[in-house]
């Protein structure tokens, strides 16, 4: 059922499965495969196949500045070698003042900024008052981790939000429900060049102006360093007056048009 | 022939059984079962929730004239105003008059229960409760048996039924920690007062089961709307209040906390009015700090949310400061 490699990646979870399918057997006497008890595992198990694929041809990355936080991602609709598209925004308007921009699997990533999404509507709806961001964030964080031992969703997450008391505040959420306040952050293999240019030139307080300046600077980075660099990104920005689309950093027009 | 009775009310103060042929009992719209139970077999109809108009009930009495069917039998005085007998044995069925009995016995209940005031300041909110003492030998609880802290920022004082209570507490709390496990933060003070009172709701909805009987005081702060003092009953009712009273003569502490209620109160002038309307609205005659309990819901200096519950002895004295007490009567 496993391929050898895949076994090696993820000793735990099979470990752990194959104990638990021995005890189940020895309970009720009787021989049961584990795909039979686990059906996901018909499969590859979805985390250990995940694990696999744990960094992404993606770039998703964000900071927080002065009064304002913003996230950045790439556009790039990709299945194999293949560019599907260029122009798929990866970063969802969550409420009127959060983002979140995800990385991972596409079906999953829609499908699960969807469901948090809807959710946070549904508890401004009867509650009256917005979730704050740390709450959102720790709601969706809980989501993925009840997900994670069932069918998991692979998706890496970067919550961006304001509120008027905390202000600007941004969370790093990854496919394992990892949380983490921080002050910038990415994901994918796009990670590699825009942490280290993050690294470098960013401080605390940023202005606007200086914080565009430095996603710049990380997408060229990117486009001039990496072999498998998406073309196209779109950055979000989220301050005192709400969540909005900045601006666009496009080197090919999509044909299909937008 | 098979016979049936039918219990008829004419006008509202007699009511007569009528002996009718099968065929036509079906038309009478009005057959009411606990008064039949022990005079022979009768269908239940499904007119159970009809209530006649007197005009059209002349008639349909009149049509049963015209049939010439016979009055058999004087009944005893039942009036049609008293229509309760029949339908508050179901929780969930409303009555003629649009009212579920059920629910108001359970507030009926509540009104036997020591009385709970609470009063909204604006640095904080008091609750106070008064302890019935029932026998000289029951040993009054160490901890209090009327307020009780649901989390951090949320507290309540009950009226009524402690045992359906300590079920409501139960759930408040694992709702209260089921907020704060999905969100990290401490869960809006309405959105806990509502969640209890939906189930208080579904008592009154569902059949089967009584609805609870409980009255809660609930005094919490939150972030988005600071201190807030809550009101709910046995019918999943609730309301924010500046000042409110549950248990026994409710009513006069209420009209008494309409009377002396000002906004924008402190702390010290809200513990003052609680404890001036407690003494006035309880039977006994002095206040002493073993039949009080005050609690108190505050930020500290450091904004922190607590919950306060004051030590015998500081209530002793803070009943005499208010001049609840005699210092004199202390002393003897």
């Amino acid at each position: 059922m496993y391929k050898k490699h895949e076994t090696l990646i993820m000793p735990f979870t099979i470990v752990e499965i194959q104990i638990r399918n021995e005890l189940f057997c020895k309970a009720t006497h009787k021989r049961q495969s584990n795909a039979r008890l686990f059906p996901s595992l018909r499969r590859t198990h979805p985390v250990a196949e995940a694990d696999l694929l744990k960094v992404s041809m993606e770039c998703v990355f964000g900071l927080v500045g002065n009064g304002f936080a913003l996230v950045v991602a790439d556009t790039s609709a990709v299945h194999s070698i293949l560019v599907h598209k260029s122009n798929e925004d990866k970063i969802m308007v969550l409420d009127s003042h959060k983002l979140i921009g995800a990385s991972g699997e596409s079906g999953d990533r829609v499908q699960f900024t969807e469901y948090i999404q809807k959710n946070v509507h549904l508890y401004q709806f009867r509650n009256g008052i917005p979730l704050t961001t740390a709450a959102a964030a720790n709601f969706t964080r809980g989501e993925l981790a009840t997900a994670l031992r069932k069918s998991p969703y692979f998706v890496n997450l970067l919550l961006a939000g304001y509120d008027k008391e905390i202000g600007p505040s941004l969370y790093y959420i990854d496919y394992i429900a990892t949380l983490h306040k921080i002050e910038k952050g990415a994901f994918g293999y796009g990670s590699y060049f825009s942490l280290a240019m993050m690294d470098r030139h960013y401080h605390p307080g940023m202005t606007v102006d200086e914080a565009i300046d430095l996603v710049d600077k990380c997408i060229m980075e990117i486009r001039s360093r990496l072999v498998v660099a998406p073309p196209n990104f779109v950055i979000k920005i989220v301050d005192k007056d709400g969540a909005r689309e900045y601006a666009w950093r496009e080197s090919v027009k999509d044909v299909s048009g937008a | 022939m098979k016979q049936r009775f039918c219990l008829l009310e004419k006008g509202s103060s007699t009511t007569l059984l009528k002996r009718v042929p099968d065929n036509t009992a079906r038309v009478v719209p009005l057959i009411l079962t606990v008064d039949l139970l022990f005079l022979g077999p009768v269908t239940k109809t499904r007119s159970l929730n009809w209530q006649p108009e007197p005009s059209r009930f002349e008639e349909q009495y009149l049509g049963w004239e015209n049939r010439s069917s016979r009055v058999c039998l004087p009944f005893g005085v039942s009036s049609l105003a008293r229509m309760s007998r029949r339908y508050d044995s179901r929780t969930t069925i409303f009555s003629p008059e649009g009212r579920l009995y059920q629910v108001e016995y359970a507030m009926e209940a509540i009104g036997n229960a020591g009385t709970a005031i609470g009063v909204l300041a604006k640095d904080g909110v008091v609750l106070v409760g008064e302890k019935k003492v029932t026998s000289k030998l029951l040993q009054t609880s160490k901890s209090t048996e009327k307020m009780y802290k649901i989390d951090d920022h949320l507290a309540c004082a009950v009226a009524g039924i402690m045992s359906d209570a300590n079920i409501l507490l139960n759930t408040a709390r694992v709702q209260a920690q089921r907020y704060t496990f999905s969100y990290q933060e401490p869960m809006p003070v309405e959105q806990l007062v509502q969640s209890l009172c939906d189930t208080k709701q579904g008592y009154t909805q569902f059949g089967g089961l009584r609805p609870f009987g409980v009255s809660f005081l609930f005094a919490g702060w939150d972030k988005n709307f600071g201190f807030q003092l809550y009101m709910s009953d046995p019918s999943g009712n609730y309301g924010g209040w500046k000042a409110a009273a549950i248990g026994a003569n409710n009513q006069a502490a209420q009209s008494m906390l309409k009377q002396d209620y000002k906004d924008d109160i402190t702390r010290e002038e809200a513990v003052e009015l609680a404890l001036k309307v407690l003494s006035k609205t309880m039977d006994s005659t002095s206040l002493t700090s073993e039949k009080l309990e005050l609690a108190e819901v505050f930020l500290t200096p450091s904004s922190e949310v607590k919950y306060q519950v004051c030590a015998p002895e500081a209530l002793s004295k803070l009943l005499v400061k208010s001049g609840v007490t005699q210092p004199a009567e202390e002393a003897s």
